[in-house]
Parts: structure tokens; C-alpha cells; sequence
């Protein structure tokens, strides 16, 4: 029995691209609801956590109608970018940037949050802007949160399956990932190579999870080795 | 010369409460301002750094108009060119020492100073440490010079040293007025207790209902003096003769404390070991042993 990898390799590379892309537009978006407050904030944390308890169907549903070339975003992402969003890898791109912005937003967000609020105009007396203060100061110092957020998006992403069938449909070496594949096995009786995917994303998933762990209590311990001299 | 002249309606816990404060900050002078918790000191700083922003009035330091209600001028803290020292040292985590005051200096930095705000503050030997394994009063020397590696033109000080014992208050108040005659800065230092910190400012402003009022006359304020005045037991480390004259280095617990002492004291203290001793109003040291 030969085993089919690329809808592992199509997981992957999904995960890893919205993670990047997750990050680089988290990081504005996270550090302004941590320190400004203005009327409408909670419309807006209301609107990033909703995938948090939306079926990804819902989400899927609406996204294939707005993404449909029939409609008027569709329609004009086709015509000026060239590219179609339905069926297509860029879609899931999208969509699941769209359904795991809450897993990097809410913990950078936290981060943010917890670091003490002189911080930042300590270093804005010292003459650094805005940008300047958020890449040497706050960065690096919530770097567990960055890390809990890079994990939690990747994994999440990697466990995708609702938006991704909903947008992307199934076609191989496009939108053909690995829930899908085990869907597609499982619905063709050929359990063997559902085990297999299954076994691999359970592998994946672990050792991610695990990493993260061993990580994070590092870094704790190096806290608290420092602290306690 | 900084010359404030503003109002601010400050949101207080008792309510709303009206601060104006009309003051001339001179080039190179000491200033402290005291009052009690909750009059606006706080408000004040902010307000002069840019971190705030006055209801009205203006604030110009020099030729620079800073902040100007008419013509809506504020220039943002950044461009203020201020060294600021919190309440607490909120120095940063990920930083060395050495790191923090790169940083803080910005683009070419002038190494020797650097040099020599470390040698003063003797973090020179410690400079590749970070804040987590520096104790308090070292972290609060790191904040200091942190404030005063980009060479401002007005450092400005809120309670900057209340969270310590006594003893480490007062060797640091030395350690700032040796850097403020030093580097000749202008200086403008908040605080709500004055017993410590009387014999090193030039003038006093106390803000007092919302207006500030200048305190020609030190015995106004004496007679806090004796009551808050503290005995130590303390032991001689070594005496020595430094550049700014003789030093007693006196072990106090488990702190060590440097005074300048005059030469008599000097010549007295080697022969004394151990003694009881307090600082008085001006900073200088009283033997209660015998003689």
C-alpha cells in the first residue's frame, strides 16, 4: 500500500503560512485592544472571538457565498488579483486566517495586557516611538505568548476541517488537506490509510504540544532560577 | 530655564480636584517639590514630560515651546528630550544593563559617559546583568542612569527612591546630587516625605490645594525634622579620601552606606569601629556615642 503524502505536506504548509501571516497581522491588531480603549472595542473583540463558538459551517457557508466569483468580493478579487478564491489553496488561506485569529490575538493580546503599563512610556521618555518600543520592549518580553499563540495557530490550523471543506472542497494537491484525506478515506472504507494520517497528525500534534511545554517551562524556570537568587 | 505655567483638572479618587502650578525651573538648579499624596505631583511630572496633557497653559524649556494650549502646541514626549525616573524602576526585562543604557542612548553613543554613569553608580562590574539579578537599589541606580544616558535637558524624578530602606534612600540621594553637580543637570525632583531629601535640593515648591508656593525659609518646614530622624547602629568599613573629599563607607545592617564626612569625622570614625549614629536634615552625619 503506498501512502499519498502531500495532503500532510498541504496541512503544513497551510499551517505554517497562516501562522506567519496570523502573526504579522496579530501583532498590530493585539497591542491596539491592549492599550487603547474606545467605544465599539468590545464590538470588535466580539467579532475576533466569534470563531471561537461559530460552527466552522457557519463560517465555511458564508466565506464560500463572499469568496463566490458570482458575488460582488469574489468577483473583484478575481478580476484585479487574478486570483478565484473558491476551491482554491489562497481561499484557505484566508479562511483560516479568518477562523484561528482569535488563537493569536487572545494571547498576545494577554501578554500585552499583563506587562506593567509604565513599560511603554519608560521607553517613550528615552525618545523611542511607538514602533521602536513595540520590536526592543514589549516584544521580547512576552515571548511565552508569542509562542502560545504560534503553537495554538499552527495546531489549530493543522486540525481544520469544517472551513476547509466548506471553501475548499476536496481536490488533490489543492485544497485536498489532511482532515479531508481522512474524511475521504474513512467515507471510502479504506480505514488503512485513515489510520495513517490519523497516526501522522496525532505524531505531529504531540510533539508540537510537547515542545511547546518543555519551552515554556524553560522559560518559567529561568524566571524563577533568576528570582530566586 | 523650563518654565511651566498650567492647568489640569485631575480625576482624584475624592473627586475632581484643580491643580495650577506656575513655576521657573533655572538651568542646572535642584529642585524638589513636595506634598502630600494625591495633590497632583504625579500629574505634574507627567504633564511636563508629555506623558499627559495640561487643559491649559504653556511649558517651553529654553527656546523650545514644549507645550502651548493657544496655540496648540504639544510636542510629543519623545521630542522632549527628558530623563524620567518612575516610582519604580520599570526597567526592562529582557535588557542588560549595558544593553538598557545603549538603548536608551540611541544612535552613536558617547562610550565614556556611558563609562562613567556605570563607575559612579558602581554597576560598572555588573553591566552584562539583567534587571531580575540586580536588588533594589541597584535596579532604581539602573532607572537613574537609564534617565540620564540620552544627556536630557530636564531629568525629572517621581519619588524615585520611596520603595527603599532608608539607609540605601539616602546613599542614593548622595549618588544623584554627586551626578547632578557632575554633569550639571537640571533637576526636578518629586516627593511626599522631606526629611530625607532636604539637604540636597536648592529650593523647595510645596503644592499645597492645588497651587504650588516656593519655601524660602527651611525652618518652615524643621520641625518634621526630629521626629522622623532615625538612629542607626552602624560599623566602619574603611574611611577614605575620594575626589569629592573623605568618605565613610558605614556597614548598617546588611547595607552599606557612603558619607561624605568632613576631616575631623574622618580622623574621628577610624578610630571608632562601631557606633550609633543618624542623619540629620542636611545630610550630615551625628555621632549619639560619647566622644
Amino acid at each position: 500500500m503506498s501512502i499519498d503524502l502531500e495532503p500532510i505536506l498541504l496541512s503544513l504548509k497551510l499551517a505554517l503560512i497562516t501562522t506567519v501571516l496570523l502573526l504579522i497581522i496579530s501583532i498590530p491588531i493585539s497591542s491596539f485592544l491592549a492599550y487603547r480603549s474606545f467605544r465599539g472595542k468590545p464590538v470588535i473583540e466580539t467579532i475576533i472571538s466569534l470563531p471561537l463558538v461559530l460552527p466552522p459551517s457557519v463560517l465555511g457557508f458564508y466565506l464560500l457565498i463572499a469568496f463566490s466569483p458570482q458575488n460582488f468580493l469574489g468577483e473583484f478579487i478575481q478580476n484585479n488579483f487574478g486570483l478565484q478564491l473558491v476551491f482554491s489553496f489562497p481561499g484557505l488561506i484566508i479562511g483560516s486566517i479568518i477562523y484561528s485569529l482569535p488563537f493569536m490575538v487572545h494571547p498576545l493580546q494577554a501578554g500585552f495586557q499583563e506587562l506593567p503599563l509604565q513599560l511603554r512610556e519608560a521607553s517613550y521618555v528615552l525618545g523611542k516611538s511607538r514602533f521602536q518600543t513595540l520590536f526592543k520592549v514589549l516584544l521580547p518580553n512576552i515571548k511565552s505568548s508569542l509562542l502560545t499563540g504560534i503553537v495554538l495557530t499552527f495546531a489549530h490550523t493543522l486540525g481544520e476541517f469544517g472551513v476547509v471543506l466548506m471553501i475548499g472542497g476536496n481536490i488533490d494537491g489543492e485544497t485536498r488537506v489532511a482532515s479531508i484525506a481522512i474524511y475521504d478515506a474513512v467515507e471510502a472504507l479504506n480505514f488503512g490509510v485513515a489510520h495513517i494520517y490519523s497516526i501522522i497528525l496525532i505524531v505531529i500534534s504531540f510533539a508540537i504540544l510537547l515542545i511547546t511545554y518543555g519551552l515554556n517551562k524553560k522559560l518559567l524556570n529561568s524566571v524563577f532560577r533568576h528570582g530566586s537568587n | 530655564m523650563v518654565q511651566i505655567e498650567i492647568e489640569k483638572k485631575l480625576d482624584m479618587a475624592e473627586g475632581v480636584k484643580e491643580l495650577s502650578v506656575n513655576m521657573e525651573i533655572n538651568a542646572g538648579e535642584f529642585v524638589m517639590i513636595f506634598g502630600k499624596s494625591g495633590v497632583g505631583k504625579t500629574s505634574l511630572l507627567r504633564m511636563i514630560s508629555g506623558l499627559f496633557r495640561p487643559d491649559c497653559g504653556i511649558i517651553k524649556s529654553g527656546n523650545e515651546t514644549w507645550f502651548d494650549a493657544e496655540k496648540k502646541v504639544n510636542i510629543p514626549v519623545q521630542k522632549r528630550n527628558i530623563g524620567f525616573v518612575f516610582q519604580n524602576p520599570v526597567l526592562f526585562p529582557n535588557m542588560t544593563i549595558m544593553e538598557t543604557l545603549r538603548y536608551a542612548a540611541g544612535k552613536n553613543p558617547d562610550k565614556n559617559y556611558l563609562r562613567k554613569l556605570l563607575k559612579i553608580t558602581e554597576l560598572h562590574n555588573m553591566s552584562h546583568r539583567k534587571p531580575e539579578k540586580l536588588s533594589g537599589g541597584q535596579q532604581q541606580r539602573v532607572a537613574l542612569i537609564r534617565a540620564l544616558a540620552q544627556k536630557p535637558t530636564l531629568l525629572l524624578l517621581d519619588e524615585p527612591f520611596s520603595s527603599l530602606d532608608l539607609t540605601m534612600r539616602q546613599q542614593l540621594l548622595n549618588e544623584l546630587k554627586f551626578l547632578h553637580t557632575e554633569l550639571h543637570l537640571t533637576t526636578l525632583l518629586v516627593s511626599h516625605d522631606l526629611v530625607p531629601l532636604i539637604h540636597v535640593a536648592d529650593r523647595l515648591i510645596e503644592i499645597k490645594n492645588g497651587m504650588n508656593k516656593e519655601i524660602k525659609d527651611f525652618s518652615e518646614i524643621k520641625p518634621d525634622l526630629n521626629t522622623t530622624e532615625k538612629v542607626f547602629q552602624g560599623k566602619i568599613n574603611k574611611v577614605y579620601g575620594s575626589s569629592i573629599g573623605f568618605v565613610a563607607e558605614i556597614r548598617v545592617n546588611e547595607e552599606s552606606l557612603k558619607i561624605p564626612v568632613s576631616e575631623k569625622m574622618a580622623v574621628f570614625l577610624k578610630e571608632k569601629p562601631s557606633f550609633r549614629f543618624s542623619l540629620d536634615g542636611n545630610g550630615n552625619i551625628r555621632i549619639h556615642d560619647e566622644l
